[in-house]
């Protein structure tokens, strides 16, 4: 029996959402991580992808050999059977990150809406273990969860036609990395010197959902040397493993 | 962007249907070819002249070494797909050709680039003729579905969006095309945690504007889903030009 809530609807006619509970939970992002998993094992050749996020997993499914109808009637079977299991040990990225307004466009107005001097701002930012909850929006873009409540903060009214690759920004309740130069709405107050989507690697994400990430605050000639440092090709960034 | 007709592009080579063809947007270019080839032409209808000439238009155009073929504007449709028999080669990324911002040096083909196939199996029909039947209406309405935060909007909001005529801005691109008009009545307060977007979803920025995304679209948001398009949707809005005006007529799926 599923230990959360789930229902399925309908997203267009090759796609389907399983959503839980609304929130951000580390356990329930596992979950639906390992029940997308489970899926793909036993309805093999229906399933072309899946997508996660915090709460809901999206299927895209194969119209030509089975319905929504019937697709969903399987689902909800396999929810019966289906077990989750925790992990005991994590993977830890430390991600260092130049919190300076040259190259944070938002970070000034973001600390004056939210009345909290710059160092304030890094501190709460820096303190947690952020879990990588999934890789979504475009190729490598982690979403983080535990970020401060006092961070909290809407996203743009309207997005912005262009972010550079290595900004760290807020949304909501949520933090993230842009992995590339790419439209955004999220508020930018921080850059990161490292690359951490490449194409030409294997994996080209440098994370998987399921890894923790913690930033670390460098001053703007720190972010210059590192920048530099990163850029070479056989730099390779490595985790530490911390136990669960 | 509109796959029925890339795909009837293959069909007319028998190749697989997402073999590659080349997308023409709006306007298109003058490609000389190096060896005779076989050119199949689906979705709109440009102009298009062979070695400066004007050729009644066909689904499938024979042309011989240093042919020179033109496509000027595209009538009923805004985009054209080419196909040739296996495909145009081309890098893939990650099983895509599709180009990415980012990733690729150029979003499209530029003067000078060259585009490969292959010359060996290329068969010339001279003399076969091909018409495809397109329809296309003179106000089009574009089928939506319900989407998962329909129910956010106020039945005047719900109202508006059925009445109002729309058209696509010109920023629009592969990923999305956000509409017209933005307005007041369309604002709202509704930010959602992350959820998973794919082509078709329309999204309602708090700002008051419709976005329809496209193939090319990210996989998650945070704006409301409050519509989506089916597969046919996407072909048909595809097939529209910038400022083209349409409707949105709301269907309930069947399966």
């Amino acid at each position: 029996m599923s230990p959360y809530k789930l229902s399925i609807n309908y997203l267009g006619d090759q796609f389907l959402i399983i959503e839980g509970p609304t929130q951000i939970d580390p356990d329930l992002t596992d979950y639906l991580r390992q029940f997308g998993e489970h899926l793909q094992a036993h309805l093999q050749g229906l399933i072309f992808n899946i997508n996660l996020t915090y709460s809901s997993l999206c299927l895209q499914y194969d119209e030509d050999k089975i319905s929504y109808k019937f697709l969903r009637k399987k689902i909800i079977k396999h929810q019966n059977t289906f077990n989750f299991i925790k992990n005991n040990s994590l993977t830890l990225w430390n991600i260092p990150v130049c919190y300076h307004p040259d190259l944070a466009t938002d970070l000034l107005d973001f600390c004056k809406h939210k009345n909290l001097p710059v160092e304030k701002l890094i501190e709460l930012h820096t303190a947690p273990n952020y879990k990588i909850h999934f890789l979504g929006f475009l190729p490598g873009f982690p979403y983080l969860g535990g970020l401060n409540e006092q961070l909290h903060h809407p996203r743009k009214k309207q997005p912005r036609s262009i972010v550079p690759a290595g900004a760290v920004g807020i949304g909501g309740e949520q933090t993230g990395i842009y992995p590339h130069a790419s439209p955004g709405g999220w508020q930018l107050i921080g850059q990161t010197p490292l690359t951490i989507f490449n194409p030409s690697h294997h994996p080209p994400a440098l994370f998987k959902a399921g890894d923790y990430l913690r930033f670390s605050s460098i001053t703007i000639d720190e972010y210059q040397t590192l920048k530099f440092k990163f850029a070479d090709t056989n730099y390779k960034h490595k985790p530490s493993t911390i136990p669960a | 962007m509109d796959q029925l007709a890339a795909s009837r592009a293959n069909l007319l080579f028998d190749n697989p249907l997402n073999t590659p063809v080349v997308e023409i947007t709006g306007l298109g270019p003058t490609f000389q070819t190096t060896h005779h080839c076989q050119l199949s032409i689906t979705g709109g209808t440009p102009k298009i002249f062979i070695n400066k000439q004007s050729v009644t238009f066909s689904n499938l155009i024979s042309l011989q070494a240093a042919d020179e073929i033109q496509f000027g504007a595209i009538e009923n449709g805004y985009r054209t797909y080419l196909g040739i028999k296996n495909g145009f080669i081309t890098n893939t990324y990650f099983g895509s050709v599709s180009r990415v911002a980012g990733w690729h040096e150029s979003l499209r083909l530029d003067r000078g680039d060259k585009i490969k196939f292959n010359t060996s199996i290329n068969k010339v029909f001279l003399n076969a003729r091909v018409k495809l039947n397109r329809k296309k209406s003179e106000h089009e309405k574009i089928t939506c579905y319900r989407g998962p935060e329909w129910d956010i909007l106020t039945s005047d909001q719900q109202q508006y969006i059925f009445n109002k005529d729309f058209t696509i801005q010109p920023t629009a691109t592969r990923m999305a095309f956000p509409l017209s008009p933005v307005v007041t009545i369309l604002q709202h307060q509704h930010s959602l945690l992350t959820v998973p977007v794919v082509p078709g979803v329309v999204q309602l920025t708090p700002a008051g504007q419709l976005i329809v995304l496209m193939r090319d679209a990210q996989t998650t948001g945070g704006y409301p889903r409050i519509l989506t398009l089916n597969q046919e949707g996407i072909n048909q809005i595809s097939q529209l030009k910038i400022g083209e005006k349409f409707k949105i007529e709301m269907k309930k799926h069947i399966n």
